[in-house]
């Protein structure tokens, strides 16, 4: 059985308050009250009153206890220890200099895990008069004080030290044509542990954890797990060829791990010259279309010799150079690993490669001194979503988890692919809300979820643009009263998983005019049936695009689904339109890529720091941080990967500490900018560390 | 638990980043932008703020309990910087420059500012005086032209004030001015001291819209006498602002019914605030009422003010909410000014019924709000009618009865 334990720390010097000098003789543990009681809300024309708002404020904890010692001077050293690091957890909070918080460690008789908190003040109410006895009592064991009072303001328990965090256990899948794609939560941690991760050491009395400096867990070499990509369609991987001179043709989509090597041949052993590997999703399935990234994680690694080399290239009626960041190495890089390039403008998807058309790029050995990696236990695929999936038994206590969120750029290589950001939003929304949900809605009639039909108003249809998400878009020369309009028609039963509140972002092209001529707003109306009679429920400002910035981000403000004042309403067909006008000149060809509805009712928060070259870009990472440094709400700063040190700070505007729901299946979803541009192949590997919340015992959760 | 706990608001401080020019007279590029200094949002005990149909971001106001050195900081370096409020969404709520900062350090009691109440460009206009007669005689106003302090508009911006006088020569008139530029270029400090002290440090910042620095600078046009569209000189007032801050390329200036005419020549010595309250005035040819304010990143909106209800309020609603007409809660930061809102359980079956709220009642159109965090909303009513409008234009300031 777990032995109890409450003392006070500040990791270095305790006081013990169960045994030694104190003992405690009782302490009926507080809960957090609400501020100020509440913001409460009445009229007097109606019964009763409703809260509006609540924050908890900090816990006051009475410890009642037992003083004694065997000379004065020895209690008199407790009590100084004491006083000492009480006042040095008031200068903690109440001066820059000091940097070390102090806190209280608790842990009940059978309680299997301890809980901490951070301790902002104190008072010492009824000390005991030294001149008389007990405490002038001559030898032998003084009783000095049997009712000692002390009072210690603290904040919420925790699952860890301030400052302490740990590896938390995400995901990123998608399912496309019957198969599923990308990474789920098993053992995503584990190399993270096996790099210094955070480990539960009992020594008696202590309760201690064996805390790395929480950069250590950020230098290279961090394994990358998870992906996340700065837009959502569904296309994945639909056949991966093994090429080898011969001709031999051999399809490794469903090989999960190959049984071979990627190449033919045994693992490890030598690849003939000119083997290749293809990537491709063929078009005739539904929801095709291209992509920007491969994701590998190999197990036996290639090595290179000389005068050999493995070429990535794709097909623009004859094959050519791919410029790509190849994080794999040329596939020498062991564990998970990416590929990223721009999708090119004039990618070729009537390629057929051993009978498939589709949108191809390979992987093409040159040279005799390549040896044949292998892939490790999962599918490689190509990132289609721009969120990571935190499962509710993968996040416990009371109320909302502290959050430090990383988010490492794989995609950028500075020129080309030049995919940096310095704009960074994040938003959180509950999965069981609708799993259905998606952030973009694509300016597209397929890769959109089941139940939204979109359509343009350009006589033209749709445009192909092998450079969008989905390989299509709208493209229309707009007057003042020749708009265009994308409208996605939603059915009864999708439109529930669109609920909720958004900061909305249109991403679209004005092709030159002047600003202020080309002005963009959102609508939504409902039908009576498909096809029927409309009404329009709301609109929102019109807002004007910048003259050629392309894949412009433009930020739409708030909106609310469903628009009416009714809970969880079901129509015959909703509908969010978007509609671009010129109203100045006249003419202006404007084109559309999809709406973003970045969800802020949960959470929500965004980073920039657009002063010149302050960009995540190659070997940087966005690091957004409510755990290491308690005396700041939150933290964003751009860190160097290789060291784990800061390059700069980023300005953050969010709606509370960062976190994550207790208890919940959610999605973390990331938006990416650079200045105006929002690119869609804006790539990252993150990471999720949580120290959860809680709002009084934990027992064994 | 997994409800969201939390409805805040972001506190975002800049260092305004002030590019001077010497020339006559000297010229500003005044970015409130300029570096980052991060949020305060954790520190802040109390925030307020007040949104006017005629100015948009007006005034706000926020209390730090700090300690000495924090304080210190602030009234020393942090007067004219950029202040930015977002709400839960990110969206900016507020945003403006501190004017003025009161601190409170036990028993001293320090003000630094208010910013607008010093000036570092300054005019004096003066009745001269004919000794030649006897006695003197007091003769036609003149200017003494601009004096200006390049130090302090290096730090603050340029701040304009026409300063006046009564007879006096034109000698004396100098000697006024630079003595008035002495003593008033600076920000003033003052202070109070109790040797009963307060048993806290804090400090409360005031801070103000950017449409208030429209007081500051004069506008003049005397290139020529013709008469010009409202809105054509409506964005010529705001391009003569001395700090580039406001421009009508950042405006979206929209008349809906037919533009009036009005003067183009004006050497009144008005400042850009005065001319364009005159001007939103007098509305259109259809005599409709506009609104007129700053808002984010400073852009401009002058628009016909709306003759639909946008807000419906219930008095008898337990949560005092205020919500769109289809009932989604529009939370109090996001009430915005120049809106109509409509007490939908007031005078039930006893309104004339009308589609115009201008003829309802229990319709308020809402001159201004004021915010107080986390929950509190004062809406102000204000007069709409086509009469104020058609005295504006005649120029008349009102009629009796």
């Amino acid at each position: 059985m777990p032995n109890p334990a409450l003392y006070i720390t500040d990791g270095t010097t305790e006081v013990q308050l169960l045994r030694g000098p104190f003992k405690l003789t009782d302490w009926r543990p507080a809960r957090a009250p609400l501020k100020g009681g509440g913001t409460w809300r009445s009229s007097p024309f109606v019964d009763g009153r409703r809260l509006v708002a609540f924050r908890r404020d900090n816990i006051v904890d009475t410890f009642s206890l037992l003083v004694q010692g065997y000379t004065q001077d020895e209690l008199i050293y407790v009590c100084q220890e004491a006083v000492r690091l009480l006042t040095k957890a008031m200068q903690y909070w109440a001066t820059r200099w000091q940097d070390e918080p102090v806190y209280l460690v608790a842990r009940g008789h059978g309680e299997t895990n301890a809980r901490y908190a951070h301790i902002h003040s104190y008072a010492f109410p009824n000390a005991a008069n030294p001149y008389v006895t007990p405490f002038a009592e001559g030898s032998g064991l003084i009783l000095a004080q049997e009712d000692l009072t002390v009072v210690i303001e603290h904040g919420s328990w925790l699952q860890f030290p301030p400052t302490g965090h740990a590896c938390t256990l995400i995901s990123a899948e998608n399912d496309y044509n019957a198969r599923t794609y990308g990474r789920d939560s098993t053992d995503v941690c584990v190399r993270v542990a096996a790099l210094g991760g955070y480990i539960l050491k009992e020594d008696g009395d202590h309760i201690l954890l064996e805390l790395g400096p929480p950069d250590a867990l950020l230098l290279e070499g961090m394994p990358y797990e998870v992906y996340v990509v700065n837009k959502t369609n569904m296309a994945n991987l639909t056949h991966i060829w093994q090429f080898t001179p011969g001709p031999a043709w051999v399809n490794l989509i469903d090989a999960i791990p190959p049984t071979t090597g990627l190449f033919a041949g045994a693992i490890g052993g030598g690849v003939a010259n000119g083997s290749i590997l293809y990537f491709g999703i063929d078009t005739t399935v539904d929801d095709s279309g291209p992509f920007c990234s491969l994701v590998f994680d190999i197990d036996t690694a290639a090595t290179i010799g000389a005068a050999t080399t493995l070429d990535w290239e794709y097909n623009n009626g004859g094959w050519v150079a791919l410029a790509v960041r190849d994080n794999t190495l040329e596939l020498q890089n062991t564990f998970v690993n990416s590929v990223h390039w721009k999708p090119p403008a004039d990618w070729d998807q009537t390629v057929a490669v051993n009978g498939v058309t589709g949108y191809w790029i390979r992987a093409v050995v040159n040279g005799v001194n390549y040896t044949n990696p292998s892939q490790q236990n999962r599918r490689i695929y190509t990132i289609t979503w721009p969120r990571y999936d935190l499962n509710q038994a993968d996040i416990g206590g009371d109320v909302v988890a502290l959050v430090r969120s990383t988010a490492d750029n794989q995609a950028s290589n500075m020129t080309d692919p030049d995919l940096p950001f310095n704009k960074m939003w994040l938003g959180l929304r509950s999965l069981d809300r609708g799993d259905d949900f998606v952030m973009h809605l694509n300016v597209a009639d397929e890769q959109n979820p089941t139940g939204i039909t979109c359509t343009t108003s350009d006589a033209g249809g749709f445009q192909v643009d092998d450079t969008t998400p989905t390989g299509l878009q709208s493209t229309d020369t707009v007057t003042n009263v020749n708009p265009l309009t994308i409208t996605w028609s939603m059915d009864s039963t999708i439109m529930p998983e669109f609920w909720g509140t958004y900061h909305a972002f249109i991403r679209g092209f004005q092709n030159g005019a002047t600003a202020g001529d080309v002005l963009v707003q959102i609508i939504t109306q409902s039908r009576a049936a498909p096809g029927g009679a409309i009404t329009r429920l709301w609109s929102s400002a019109r807002i004007p695009f910048t003259p050629s910035v392309p894949w412009e981000l433009v930020d739409m403000g708030r909106v609310t689904l469903p628009p009416i004042g009714i809970a969880h309403p079901t129509f015959d067909v909703f509908e969010v339109l978007v509609e671009v006008t010129d109203v100045v000149t006249g003419t202006t060809g404007v084109t559309l890529y999809d709406l973003i509805l970045l969800p802020i009712d949960e959470w929500a928060g965004s980073f920039s720091n657009t002063e010149t070259n302050a960009e995540v870009d190659e070997g940087l990472f966005l690091d957004v941080n409510s755990i290491s440094d308690p005396k700041r709400l939150i933290t964003a700063v751009n860190r160097v990967a290789a060291t784990g040190n800061i390059f700069t700070a980023y300005q953050v505007i969010a709606n509370d500490h960062a976190l994550v729901q207790a208890n919940a299946t959610q999605r973390m979803y990331h938006l990416f900018a650079d200045d105006k541009i929002s690119y869609p192949c804006i790539s990252c590997a993150v990471w999720l560390f949580t120290n959860q919340q809680y709002l009084n015992m934990r027992g064994n959760r | 638990m997994s409800t969201h706990q939390g409805f805040a608001h972001s506190i975002i401080v800049w260092k305004p980043n002030i590019a001077w020019t010497s020339g006559a007279p000297n010229s500003v590029v005044w970015t409130p932008e300029g570096e980052d200094r991060g949020s305060i949002t954790g520190e802040v005990e109390s925030y307020r703020h007040t949104l006017r149909a005629l100015g948009g971001y007006w005034a706000a106001e926020f209390t730090v309990n700090a300690g000495r050195e924090y304080i210190e900081e602030w009234l020393d370096e942090r007067l004219g910087w950029h202040i930015e409020v977002h709400d839960e969404a990110g969206i900016t709520m507020f945003e403006g420059f501190v004017n003025e900062i009161e601190a409170v350090m036990g028993g001293l009691s320090v003000t630094r500012g208010p910013l607008l109440q010093a000036a570092n460009k300054v005019n004096l206009a003066y009745s001269t005086v004919d000794t030649t007669t006897t006695p003197p005689t007091v003769g036609i106003r003149a200017l003494t032209g601009i004096q200006e302090d390049n130090a302090q508009q290096q730090r603050y911006g340029i701040i304009e004030k026409v300063l006046s006088a009564g007879g006096c020569t034109a000698a004396e008139a100098l000697q006024v001015r630079r003595a008035w530029l002495a003593d008033n270029a600076r920000p003033r400090t003052t202070k109070r001291w109790s040797n009963a002290p307060a048993g806290r440090t804090a400090f409360t910042v005031r801070v103000l819209g950017y449409v208030h620095l429209m007081n500051h600078y004069i506008y003049s046009y005397t290139a020529a006498t013709a008469t010009e569209n409202l809105e054509t000189k409506l964005a010529r007032v705001l391009d003569q602002d001395l700090n580039d801050l406001l421009n009508s390329t950042n405006a979206d200036i929209t008349v809906t019914g037919a533009s009036i005419a009005v003067r183009r020549y004006d050497d009144k010595q008005r400042t850009a605030w005065a001319i364009a309250k005159d001007l939103v005035a007098r509305g259109d040819g259809e005599f409709d009422p506009y609104v007129f304010g700053v808002w984010a990143n400073r852009r401009i909106v002058y628009a016909q003010a709306p003759d639909t209800v946008d807000y419906h309020i219930r008095i008898a609603d337990v949560a005092q909410k205020v919500e769109t007409s289809i009932g989604v809660e529009v939370y109090p930061w996001a009430v915005l000014p120049g809106k109509w809102a409509l007490f939908t359980d007031f005078l039930v079956a006893r309104a004339p019924p009308t589609t115009d709220p201008r003829q309802d009642p229990r319709a308020l159109f809402i001159e201004q709000t004021t915010y107080a965090a986390p929950w509190s909303l004062d809406l102000q009513g204000g007069r709409v009618d086509r009469a104020s409008q058609m005295l504006a234009q005649l120029g008349l300031s009102g009629v009796g009865g």
